[in-house]
C-alpha cells in the first residue's frame, strides 16, 4: 500500500500544489498543506488505506488544512505579515489578472468553489466531495460566485444578455 | 452570463508543471518525528503493516546485515548537540541512552548511545532510522527499524544481534522492522515472536513474571483487540469489550496491564484497561469512565505499582494492590515511562503537551520509586562533553529565545506583563521555537511555550498560554505553571476563551481545565468569544459550513444564548473586551477580511450593542483591536494608523498622529502594548499617553 503511497506522491503532487494555489492563492502556503496531508496520510497509512480515492482524500485534507491556516492568518494578521497570500502570476493577461484578483474577493466559499471547479477543473461532483457538501450546493455557489465575478469585473449580465 | 466572464487561466497546469517535488523521505521524516512519542505502543503497528514497503526508503534497502556499534567519530558531536531520543535503566542504576542530532531542517539524523554505568561511560555510533532502547536483566538492546541491534553490556562492550529461529528462552522483545522481535541477550539471537493463528501479527510483547509472554496482538483490519498470553508454546487470547488498537503492556511481578485504545488516534485514549494479578492468567476489564485519565502516553510497574503518565504530562499511580484504583502523584510533568528495576524512568516534558500535538520532553531524566518519590537524574552527559547551553534547560533555552526571539503575542494584568517569543529556523515559520515571559515586580520567569503561534491571555488571576493547535498552559503570577486538561463537561467558571482551532475553549484557571464552549442551536458556530470582567461569556457566532450567512453577537446566560444578528459583515475578524466593554468587527470572508463590515460595541457586557458601521467611524479596514482594563478600546488598520475610543460607549473615535504605521500587538491591564516601525514597544494609556517599554 505504501509504495502505492509513494506512487501517488510522484503522480499527484504537483497537480495537487496547482489546485490547491488556484484555492488558496498562494503556491507556498499550497506547498505547505499538500505536503501536510502527505505527512498525515502517512502517518495515518492504515485509515488512507482504507479511503476509495486517495487523491480526494489528500485534496480535501489539504483544503482543510488551508481552512486553519486562513483563519490563524486572519487572526495573526499583523504579527505575520508575511503569511499574507502571493500576488496572481505575473505572466497572465490583464482581464485574467483582473479575473483572479477579483475571485479572492469572494466568500471563502465560493472561491473555493470556483477555483476547484473552473480552475482545477473539477467536475461538479468531485467538488462537492471535496468539499463535504451537496451538489446542488456547489451549483448555487457556482451561480452566485460568477454573478459576483460579474459584478466585481462591472459585467452587468443584464446588459450583457 | 458565464459567457461574458473573462476565460479563467489555465492556472494548475501552469503552476503544476513548474513544481518540483520535495523528497518523498522529507515528508516521512515528519510523520515518523510526530509519531515518535507513540513509538512504545504504536510503531509496532506502522512497523508491521509497512514491512517490506517503500515507506522505509533507502534505509529499509540497503542491505540488512547486522548494524555493528562504530567508534568513536563524531559520536560526541551527536551526543554533544542532540537529543534524548529513548532511555533504558537497569536495576543497579546504569542508564543507556540515544541521542540524535538533525540539520536544522530536521533531516538527515544521526544518532549514538551512551551508556552510564556507575562512574564510567561508554559511547557509540547507531546505524538504522529511529533507534530505541530496551533494559534486559543485567544488559541493553540497541534496535532501529532498518537494522536488527546490537546488546550493550555495562561494562560498554557490545555485540549484535544475529536472526535464527525463535527457539530460545527471551529476555527481552524490541521493536523491529517486520514486527516484534524476542531477544536472548546472553546469545545475540533475535527471532520474530510467534503469535496466535487468528491474527495478523503481534504489537508489543512482555514477559510476565512466571516467564509467559504476554503480547496484545494486531489486526490488519477492524476488529476488537484480544489479549494473548504464550505458554509453553501455546496461545491462549482473551478478548476486550472496547478498543481496536494495541496499546501499551507494563509488568511488574505476577502483576500485568495493558491499555487497549482506538484506531486513528495521534495519541492514545483509554478504550480498555485490563489489569491482571497474576501474570496475565486472568484479567480484570476497565472502561474509560474507571480511571481518572482519558489518554495515555505511557505506562510502566515497579514492585505492585503501575504508573501511567498521559500526554500533558502528569502521573497516576495504582493506589491498591490489584491495579484498579489510582491517584495522582505530585511531580512535575513527566512523559515516557519505562521500567528500570527498581525503579521507573520518565523523561521531564515542558508542560502544554495535549492531544494530538507536538510534546516536547526535555533532556532531563527522572526516576520514580514504588511510593512515587521523584529523583532528578544526574545530567546523563555532564561528563562526556560540556553541557550546550541550548539544551541545558527548558527555563534557559526559554530565556535565549526571548531574548533572540520576535514577538507574538503580550498580555498583563495588575504589574505582571506575559509575552510569547518566536525564534525560526526558517522563513515560512514551520520550524519554530517558541517561549514565554512573564515580568512581575518580584521576578522575571521563562518558559518555553508551544504549538503554533503561542498566545498569551489573562485567565482570571493567571495567565493562559496557548495556540489555536495546541491546548496549552497556566501561569500564576510566581510562574508556576500548570497544563490544561481537556474536560468533556462544561466548566463551572469560564475565566478565559481560547482558540481551539476549529472551536473555541473555555478554561477553568482553578481546576487548569478547557472544553468547548458549547455552540447553540440552530446551525451555529461560536467563532471568537471572550470573557468580561464582571465574568460574561461573550461570543461571535457564524452560521456553520465554509461561508457564514451572517455574524452575531452574543452572551451565555445559564446555558441560553442571548443573540443580536449585526447588519453587515459575514465573518467575525476580532471580539475583544476590556472591562465590561465588549467590540466584535463582523467583515467579509474572501481577501476583504479586515474591511469594516459592522463593529458592534457594547458598554455592558454584551446586554446592549451599537453596530457601527463604514460611515460612523474614521477608519475603513481594521488591523486589530485592543481594549484597556479601563474600557479604552483602541483599533490599529492594515497601514499603520492608531484610533482610540474617546467615550464610554465606544461609538467616537480620535486618530493618534504620534502613531504611524504602527501595530496594537494587544492589552496589557489598563494600557495597551503597540509595536513601533522600529520594533520598540510602547505601553499606551487611555488618554493616548506612550511609555516606552522593555519587554525582555
Amino acid at each position: 500500500m505504501d509504495e502505492g503511497l509513494r506512487e501517488l506522491y510522484d503522480a499527484s503532487y504537483a497537480r495537487l500544489v496547482g489546485q490547491l494555489t488556484a484555492v488558496t492563492g498562494s503556491r507556498t502556503e499550497a506547498e505547505d498543506v499538500v505536503q501536510e496531508a502527505f505527512v498525515r496520510a502517512i502517518g495515518q497509512r492504515r485509515r488512507f488505506a482504507a479511503v476509495d480515492n486517495p487523491e480526494a482524500w489528500l485534496r480535501t485534507v489539504a483544503l482543510n488544512i488551508a481552512r486553519s491556516q486562513w483563519r490563524r492568518v486572519r487572526r495573526h494578521l499583523a504579527l505575520l505579515p508575511e503569511l499574507l497570500p502571493d500576488d496572481p502570476p505575473a505572466d497572465l493577461s490583464p482581464d485574467r489578472v483582473a479575473l483572479l484578483t477579483a475571485l479572492r474577493r469572494l466568500p471563502r466559499a465560493q472561491q473555493e468553489t470556483i477555483a476547484l471547479h473552473h480552475l482545477a477543473d473539477l467536475p461538479v461532483a468531485e467538488v462537492a466531495a471535496t468539499l463535504g457538501v451537496p451538489v446542488g450546493t456547489v451549483k448555487a455557489r457556482l451561480s452566485r460566485g460568477r454573478t459576483a465575478l460579474a459584478n466585481l469585473l462591472a459585467l452587468d449580465p443584464e446588459v450583457h444578455q | 452570463m458565464n459567457d461574458h466572464l473573462p476565460e479563467f487561466p489555465d492556472v494548475v497546469d501552469r503552476i503544476a508543471r513548474s513544481v518540483v517535488l520535495p523528497p518523498f523521505g522529507t515528508l516521512v521524516d515528519r510523520a515518523r518525528r510526530r509519531t515518535r512519542r507513540r513509538r512504545a505502543a504504536a510503531t509496532a503497528l506502522i512497523v508491521v503493516l509497512v514491512a517490506g514497503t517503500a515507506i522505509g526508503l533507502a534505509a529499509l534497502n540497503r542491505r540488512s546485515s547486522p548494524p555493528e556499534p562504530v567508534h568513536p567519530g563524531p559520536v560526541e558531536t551527536i551526543i554533544r548537540t542532540g537529543t534524548l531520543n529513548s532511555y533504558a535503566g537497569l536495576a543497579d542504576g546504569s542508564t543507556l541512552t540515544i541521542w540524535e542530532h538533525c540539520r536544522a531542517n530536521k533531516t538527515h539524523c544521526r544518532s549514538a548511545w551512551l551508556l552510564r554505568h556507575g562512574s564510567s561511560m561508554h559511547s557509540g555510533l547507531i546505524k538504522g532510522r529511529d533507534p530505541a532502547a530496551y533494559a534486559a536483566g543485567d544488559r541493553f538492546v540497541v534496535s532501529s527499524w532498518a537494522r536488527l541491534g546490537f546488546v550493550v553490556s555495562t561494562d560498554g562492550s557490545t555485540r549484535p544481534l544475529s536472526r535464527g529461529s525463535f527457539d530460545f528462552t527471551p529476555d527481552a522483545f524490541v521493536q523491529g522492522r517486520s514486527g516484534v522481535l524476542a531477544v536472548d541477550t546472553g546469545t545475540g539471537r533475535a527471532a520474530p515472536l510467534p503469535h496466535p493463528s487468528n491474527v495478523d501479527g503481534v504489537a508489543e510483547a512482555t514477559l510476565a513474571g512466571d516467564g509467559s509472554v504476554l503480547a496484545l496482538p494486531l489486526l490488519a483490519g477492524p476488529g476488537k483487540v484480544s489479549l494473548a498470553r504464550l505458554d509453553n508454546d501455546h496461545w491462549s487470547t482473551t478478548p476486550v469489550p472496547s478498543g481496536d488498537l494495541p496499546g501499551i503492556l507494563a509488568v511488574s511481578g505476577g502483576h500485568a496491564a495493558a491499555l487497549i485504545s482506538s484506531d486513528g488516534a495521534t495519541v492514545l485514549p483509554v478504550e480498555t484497561l485490563a489489569v491482571s494479578t497474576d501474570d496475565g492468567k486472568h484479567w480484570t476489564m476497565l472502561g474509560k469512565a474507571d480511571v481518572p485519565f482519558k489518554e495515555v502516553d505511557s505506562m510502566a510497574a515497579v514492585g505492585d505499582v503501575l504508573f501511567v503518565a498521559t500526554p500533558t504530562g502528569l502521573l497516576y499511580r495504582s493506589t491498591g494492590s490489584d491495579w484498579t484504583h489510582f491517584t495522582r502523584v505530585d511531580t512535575p510533568t513527566v512523559t515516557g515511562l519505562v521500567p528500570a528495576g527498581t525503579r521507573v524512568l520518565g523523561q521531564l516534558t515542558d508542560i502544554g503537551g495535549t492531544s494530538g500535538f507536538q510534546q516536547t520532553p526535555t533532556d532531563q531524566l527522572v526516576s520514580y520509586d514504588s511510593q512515587g518519590k521523584h529523583q532528578l537524574l544526574p545530567d546523563q552527559r555532564s561528563t562526556s562533553a560540556p553541557q550546550p547551553t541550548d539544551t541545558a534547560s527548558p527555563e534557559t533555552r526559554a530565556a535565549q529565545i526571548v531574548r533572540a526571539g520576535k514577538l507574538v503575542g503580550a498580555a498583563g494584568h495588575g504589574q505582571s506583563l506575559l509575552t510569547t517569543w518566536s525564534v525560526c529556523r526558517d522563513r515560512d515559520h514551520q520550524d519554530c521555537d517558541f517561549a514565554w515571559q512573564l515580568r512581575t515586580p518580584t521576578g522575571v520567569w521563562n518558559g518555553r511555550a508551544y504549538g503554533s503561534d503561542p498566545i498569551p491571555e489573562v485567565a482570571g488571576n493567571d495567565y493562559v498560554v496557548s495556540s489555536w493547535d495546541h491546548l496549552g498552559f497556566l501561569v500564576d503570577t510566581e510562574g508556576r505553571t500548570r497544563p490544561l486538561e481537556r474536560q468533556r463537561h462544561e466548566a463551572a467558571t469560564v475565566n478565559a476563551l481560547i482558540d481551539g482551532g476549529a472551536k473555541v475553549l473555555a478554561v477553568e484557571a482553578r481546576s487548569a481545565t478547557t472544553g468547548f464552549l458549547p455552540a447553540p442551536t440552530g446551525h451555529l458556530r461560536i467563532a471568537l468569544g471572550t470573557v468580561t470582567a464582571n465574568g460574561t461569556t461573550v461570543a461571535s457566532l457564524e452560521t456553520a459550513g465554509p461561508t457564514p450567512a451572517h455574524v452575531s453577537v452574543a452572551t451565555l446566560d445559564q446555558s441560553d444564548w442571548k443573540k443580536t444578528v449585526l447588519s453587515e459583515g459575514n465573518v467575525t475578524s476580532a471580539l475583544v473586551s476590556g472591562g465590561e466593554h465588549v467590540a466584535a468587527l463582523a467583515s467579509y470572508d474572501g481577501i476583504d477580511s479586515w474591511a469594516v463590515g459592522t463593529l458592534a460595541v457594547s458598554p455592558d457586557s454584551g446586554r446592549h450593542w451599537t453596530q457601527l458601521h463604514k460611515a460612523d467611524v474614521p477608519f475603513d479596514d481594521l488591523d486589530a483591536l485592543a481594549a484597556t482594563s479601563t474600557g479604552v478600546l483602541f483599533v490599529s488598520t492594515v497601514h499603520g494608523q492608531v484610533f482610540r475610543s474617546t467615550n464610554d460607549a465606544w461609538t467616537s473615535f480620535v486618530a493618534m498622529p504620534q502613531f504611524r504605521n504602527c501595530f496594537v500587538i494587544g492589552a496589557i491591564g489598563d494600557r495597551i502594548l503597540v509595536q513601533a516601525p522600529d520594533k520598540t514597544y510602547h505601553a499606551v494609556d487611555g488618554t493616548g499617553h506612550a511609555t516606552g517599554v522593555e519587554l525582555r
